[in-house]
C-alpha cells in the first residue's frame, strides 16, 4: 500500500490534468444548459429552490417550451463517446507511465495516443467477462426476494469490481505490448485477491463519501445565497477527489502487476 | 347539523354494534332506492362461470310514465373482438394490461337465459339484446311510484381479466359488471350507454340481497356485508346483503389471506395475496384509515359499516386500481418497498371513489371528472394531510407534490376538450385520462390555493349535504360554489365547462437610470431659446408588460418584484376581462432585477411558468446552479462507475 501511495504521489498531476481535459471536452454542454437555464429556466431561488416542487415546475414547463434542454443533453450524448475514448486513452497512458516510473506530461500524452486501440481492443474483449459474471448475479437477483436479493445486490457489486480489478490487471499486460493480455491479467488477480480486496473496500468507501458529498455540494449550491466562488472551487475540489480516488485504484493494480511480474 | 349528523351516526354505531350487525352504519334509508335486487348465483370454479337467478324489483321513481327499461350487460363488451369497448381499447389494451391473446377462455359474456313476470310467465319476447345493452319493452305502461318484477335467469362467463372484471385462469374470480343492471331515467331520458373503453358506470341506488354458491375453500369479498354462511358438502353459500348502493360486486380465490381491522364502526377487510408482511398489511389499513378519517373531518360521514379492500395475484392486475361501493381494488404490489406510497395510494384513491361515485353517483359516462377528478384531488390531500406524504416523488433534494404532478400532466395535454365532455368522445385516451384526472385537480388546487382552503372545504361539506345518493351533474357542484363565492364559480364553470387557458408570461421587462430632460427651454421674453444637455439623475425608471395569453385568469394575480439590493415588492394585477396585458411604469430609487408573475404558484392551471419571470438583468449565479451541480453527479457516477 505504501508502494501505490507513493507512486500515486508521483503521478498527482494526472489527476489534475485529466480532470482539466474531461473539463474541456464536458465544456459544450455545460455551455448549452447553462444557456438554456439563462434564457428558459429564469428561477427565483428564493422562491423555487432548486429541487423543489415548484422547481421542477419550471424546469419541465421549460423543457416543455424550449427545446434547448434537448439540445444540451444531445451535447452531452454526444460528447460522451469522447469523454470514454479520452478516459480509455488516459488511463492507458497512465498505466504506462506508471509502469516506467516516470511522469512527463509529454510521455504520458503519447503514451495514451499509442494504447488507445489496444486498450480498445481489450476493453471489448473483457466486456464478455462483466457480461457473464454480473448477468449471473442479475438473474440470481431476480429470482430472488428480501435479503437474499440484497445478498445478490452486493454480488453482482462484488461482481462488476473483480471484472473490472480484471481488466486493471490485463492492461498493465497491453500497455507494455504483451500477448494474452485477459488471460495472465486473471492470473495476476489470482495473485493478488488481498489486494483487490483491500482496494475495492477503499474504492467503494470512498467512492460512496464523494457521491455524498456531491449531494452535499447540490445541496448546498441550491441555496440562493451560495456564491459561485464556492461552487467553482466546490466542483474542483470534488472532480479531483475523484480523479484522485481513480488514479489510486490505477497505480494499486499497476504495483500489483509489477509484484507478480518482476 | 353537523352536530346531528355526528348524533345520528353515533346512534347508529351504537345500535349496529350492540343490536345486530348490518350493512350501514349510518341508519337509512338514504336514497330512492329505486330497485330490490335478490340474486342467487353459483360459481363454476372450473370454468368461472355463474349461473344465477335474479330477482329485480324495480319501481319508478321518475314523474313520467315508462313504457321499457333498458338494461347494460357489460361482460358482453369482452364477447367478441368488435364490440365498441373492443374497438376502442385497440383489441383490449387498457389500464396498463391488455387481452392475452385469441383464445377462448379470453372472452366472456353476459347471456339471458329467461325472463319472466311476477307471475312467472314467460316475457322474454319482450327482451331485445343489442350486444352490451338490451332493452326489456313494459307489458304495460309504469306510472310514477309503480313497481314491476322481473325474474331474470342469466350465465355470465368472466374473460381472461384485463380490464376490471374476469379470472386469472387459476383460483382468482373477479365477479365486477356481471349481471343485467338497469340504465338510469336521468333529467328526463334513459342513460345507458355502451361500455365504452374510456367510461366506467352509471346506476340507480338499490339494496341488494345476493346468495353466491361456491366451493367451501374459496374466500370470498363482495359489496356490502355478509349476513351468514351455510355449508354443503364441498359448496358453500355466502349471504350478503347492501342497503343504498348503486353497484354489486363480488370476487373469490382459494389462495386469498384475510386480515381485518377497524375503524369508528366500519370493518376494514383485507384480502391478500400470500405472503404478505404484516407492516404492507398495516399499511393498507393505515391509509384506509387516513381516508376514512379525512373524508369524515372534510366532507362527511361514510354511511356503510364494511370497506373490503381486494389485492388481486400478480397475473391478475388489470382487476387492480378499481372501486365498486364498499370493495376496492388495490394493486398487486403490495410488499412494504418502494411501492409502498404507491399501494397506500391507490387504496386512498379507491377508497375516495367511494364517495365521489359510491355515494354521489355522478353521471360516470358523461361527467367522469366528478368522479375521476374531485377524487383525484382529494387523494393528494389526503396523502398530505392525513397520511403524511406529501410528495409522490422523492430522492435526495428532488420532490414532487401531486399538485405539481398533476400541472405538468394538465400543461402537456393540448386543451382540446373541455373537462366535462361524454367519456368516449375525448379526442384521445390522453385526453380523457387529463380531462378526467389531472385537469380537475388541478382546478381544485388553483381555487385552493387563490380562494383558500376554507372555501374548498365548505364546498365538498356543502356538496356531500345536498347530493349525496343524490346523481348529481357539474352544474349542480357549481351551483354550491356560487353560493360561497361567485367569483370561484365563475372560475369553475369556465375551468370545467370549456377549453378556455391560461398562460401568464412578463413580456418586457426594463429599468434604467432616470433620465432629467434636456434640450432647449423657451423663454416668456421672447429671447433665444436656452439649452440645456439631458443628464443621467437620480433613482431608476421601470417599465414592466406583462401578459395573460388566454382567457382563464382569477380575479387577481401576484407580480413579485425583485430590486438590486434584494429587496422585493409584491403587487396585484387585477387582470381585465377585455385588455389580455398592463403596462406598469414607475419609479424608484432601487434598480429591478426581475419581475415574477405568481411567485406562490398559485394558478397551476398556468400552461407554463418558465415564461411567468424575467430578468432585468443578467444574474449570472442563478441559472448555472443546476447545470454544474447535474453534470457535476453524472460526470463522477460515470468516472466512480468505470474507474478510467
Amino acid at each position: 500500500m505504501k508502494n501505490t501511495l507513493s507512486l500515486m504521489w508521483k503521478m498527482k498531476w494526472v489527476a489534475v490534468a485529466t480532470l482539466f481535459i474531461e473539463m474541456l471536452i464536458l465544456l459544450p454542454a455545460y455551455f448549452v444548459l447553462f444557456r438554456f437555464g439563462e434564457k428558459s429556466l429564469a428561477v427565483n431561488l428564493a422562491v423555487t429552490p432548486v429541487g423543489s416542487s415548484e422547481h421542477i415546475t419550471l424546469l419541465i414547463d421549460a423543457i416543455s417550451n424550449n427545446p434547448a434542454f434537448v439540445y444540451g443533453i444531445l451535447v452531452l450524448v454526444l460528447a460522451l463517446p469522447l469523454l470514454f475514448l479520452s478516459k480509455m486513452a488516459l488511463a492507458a497512458g497512465t498505466m504506462a507511465s506508471a509502469q516506467q516510473q516516470e511522469l512527463k506530461l509529454s510521455l504520458w500524452l503519447s503514451n495514451a495516443g499509442r494504447n488507445l486501440f489496444p486498450a480498445l481492443g481489450l476493453f471489448l474483449r473483457w466486456l464478455i467477462i462483466p457480461i457473464v459474471l454480473c448477468g449471473l448475479a442479475a438473474v440470481a437477483m431476480s429470482f430472488t426476494d428480501g435479503t437474499v436479493k440484497k445478498v445478490f445486490i452486493a454480488v453482482l457489486v462484488i461482481a462488476w469490481l473483480f471484472s473490472l480489478s480484471w481488466f486493471s490487471f490485463a492492461l498493465n499486460f497491453t500497455v507494455a505490448r504483451e500477448k494474452k493480455a485477459l488471460i495472465r491479467g486473471f492470473g495476476v488477480l489470482r495473485k493478488n485477491i488481498n489486494r483487490f480486496a483491500v482496494t475495492a473496500a477503499i474504492f467503494v468507501a470512498i467512492g460512496g463519501f464523494i457521491k455524498l458529498m456531491d449531494f452535499s455540494y447540490f445541496s448546498a449550491n441550491s441555496a440562493s445565497e451560495t456564491g459561485l466562488g464556492f461552487a467553482i472551487a466546490g466542483a474542483l475540489m470534488l472532480g479531483l477527489a475523484t480523479r484522485l480516488l481513480i488514479l489510486f485504484w490505477q497505480t494499486s493494480h499497476v504495483e500489483g502487476w509489477r509484484k507478480v511480474t518482476s | 347539523m353537523q352536530a346531528l349528523q355526528r348524533i345520528v351516526l353515533l346512534i347508529g354505531v351504537l345500535c349496529t354494534s350492540s343490536a345486530m350487525a348490518s350493512a350501514l352504519r349510518m341508519p337509512g334509508p338514504h336514497t330512492d332506492r329505486v330497485h330490490h335486487t335478490h340474486i342467487k348465483a353459483t360459481l363454476d370454479a372450473e370454468k368461472h362461470r355463474v349461473d344465477a337467478t335474479m330477482t329485480l324489483r324495480w319501481r319508478n321513481t321518475t314523474d313520467v310514465t315508462l313504457n321499457e327499461i333498458p338494461f347494460h350487460l357489460y361482460l358482453n363488451a369482452f364477447s367478441r373482438t368488435d364490440t365498441i369497448f373492443m374497438k376502442e381499447s385497440n383489441g383490449g389494451r387498457l389500464r396498463g394490461d391488455s387481452r392475452e391473446g385469441d383464445d377462448q377462455d379470453k372472452f366472456g359474456y353476459v347471456q339471458v337465459t329467461s325472463v319472466n313476470n311476477a307471475n312467472g310467465d314467460d316475457v322474454s319476447q319482450r327482451w331485445m339484446t343489442d350486444g352490451d345493452v338490451a332493452t326489456y319493452t313494459l307489458a304495460q305502461p309504469l306510472m310514477p311510484n309503480e313497481e314491476v318484477t322481473l325474474n331474470i335467469a342469466f350465465t355470465s362467463q368472466l374473460p381472461k381479466v384485463f380490464a376490471r372484471s374476469g379470472h386469472n385462469g387459476d383460483t382468482f374470480n373477479f365477479v365486477a359488471q356481471w349481471f343485467p343492471k338497469p340504465g338510469v331515467f336521468y333529467k328526463g331520458k334513459w342513460v345507458n350507454h355502451n361500455y365504452h373503453a374510456n367510461t366506467e358506470f352509471f346506476s340507480d341506488f338499490g339494496n341488494y340481497d345476493v346468495e353466491i354458491t361456491l366451493p367451501s375453500d374459496y374466500l370470498v369479498g363482495a359489496t356490502g356485508y355478509l349476513v351468514k354462511k351455510e355449508s354443503q358438502e364441498s359448496l358453500t353459500t355466502h349471504y350478503f346483503q347492501a342497503e343504498d348502493v348503486h353497484d354489486f360486486v363480488w370476487t373469490a380465490d382459494s389462495k386469498f389471506s384475510e386480515a381485518t381491522a377497524e375503524w369508528n364502526g366500519i370493518t376494514i377487510r383485507l384480502l391478500h395475496q400470500t405472503p404478505l408482511s404484516e407492516k404492507s398489511i398495516q399499511n393498507q389499513f393505515d391509509a384506509a384509515k387516513a381516508s376514512f378519517k379525512w373524508f369524515d373531518e372534510k366532507v362527511g360521514a361514510y354511511p356503510y359499516s364494511t370497506m373490503t379492500l381486494v389485492q388481486p395475484p400478480e397475473n391478475a392486475g388489470g382487476a387492480g386500481g378499481m372501486e365498486y361501493p364498499t370493495l376496492v381494488t388495490t394493486i398487486t404490489d403490495l410488499d412494504y418497498s418502494e411501492y409502498m406510497h404507491a399501494a397506500a395510494m391507490v387504496t386512498i384513491h379507491e377508497i375516495g371513489h367511494n364517495y365521489w361515485q359510491g355515494i354521489f353517483a355522478s353521471n360516470e359516462f358523461e361527467e367522469s371528472w366528478m368522479d375521476e377528478g374531485i377524487n383525484s384531488y382529494t387523494e393528494g390531500r389526503i396523502m398530505s394531510e392525513t397520511f403524511g406524504q406529501e410528495n409522490i416523488l422523492q430522492f435526495a433534494q428532488f420532490s414532487v407534490d401531486m399538485p405539481t404532478m398533476h400541472h405538468v400532466r394538465t400543461a402537456q395535454t393540448p386543451t382540446l376538450d373541455p373537462v366535462k365532455t361524454h367519456g368516449w368522445k375525448y379526442v384521445s385516451r390522453a385526453g380523457y385520462s387529463t380531462n378526467s384526472y389531472s385537469k380537475p385537480a388541478t382546478i381544485l388546487n388553483t381555487v385552493e390555493r387563490v380562494w383558500g382552503k376554507d372555501k374548498v372545504d365548505q364546498l365538498l361539506k356543502a356538496y356531500y349535504k345536498r347530493w349525496a345518493f343524490k346523481h348529481p351533474a357539474t352544474q349542480d357542484f357549481i351551483a354550491i360554489a356560487k353560493e360561497i363565492d361567485p367569483s370561484m364559480a365563475r372560475y369553475l364553470n369556465d375551468a370545467i365547462t370549456t377549453i378556455k387557458n391560461i398562460d401568464f408570461e412578463v413580456k418586457s421587462a426594463v429599468s434604467g437610470k432616470k433620465q432629467v430632460a434636456g434640450g432647449y427651454t423657451f423663454n416668456d421674453d421672447g429671447s433665444d431659446p436656452s439649452f440645456s444637455k439631458p443628464e443621467k439623475g437620480e433613482g431608476f425608471v421601470h417599465q414592466v408588460t406583462l401578459v395573460r395569453n388566454g382567457e382563464l385568469h382569477p380575479p387577481q394575480v401576484d407580480v413579485l418584484l425583485t430590486f438590486e439590493d434584494g429587496s422585493t415588492e409584491t403587487r396585484q394585477w387585477q387582470a381585465d376581462d377585455t385588455i389580455p396585458w398592463t403596462k406598469w411604469h414607475w419609479e424608484s430609487d432601487k434598480k429591478l432585477v426581475e419581475v415574477m408573475i405568481d411567485p406562490e404558484f398559485k394558478v397551476l392551471l398556468d400552461k407554463d411558468f418558465s415564461n411567468n419571470t424575467k430578468r432585468v438583468a443578467k444574474q449570472g449565479n442563478q441559472s448555472w446552479r443546476w447545470a454544474i451541480s447535474l453534470l457535476q453527479n453524472i460526470q463522477h457516477a460515470f468516472s466512480i462507475a468505470l474507474p478510467l
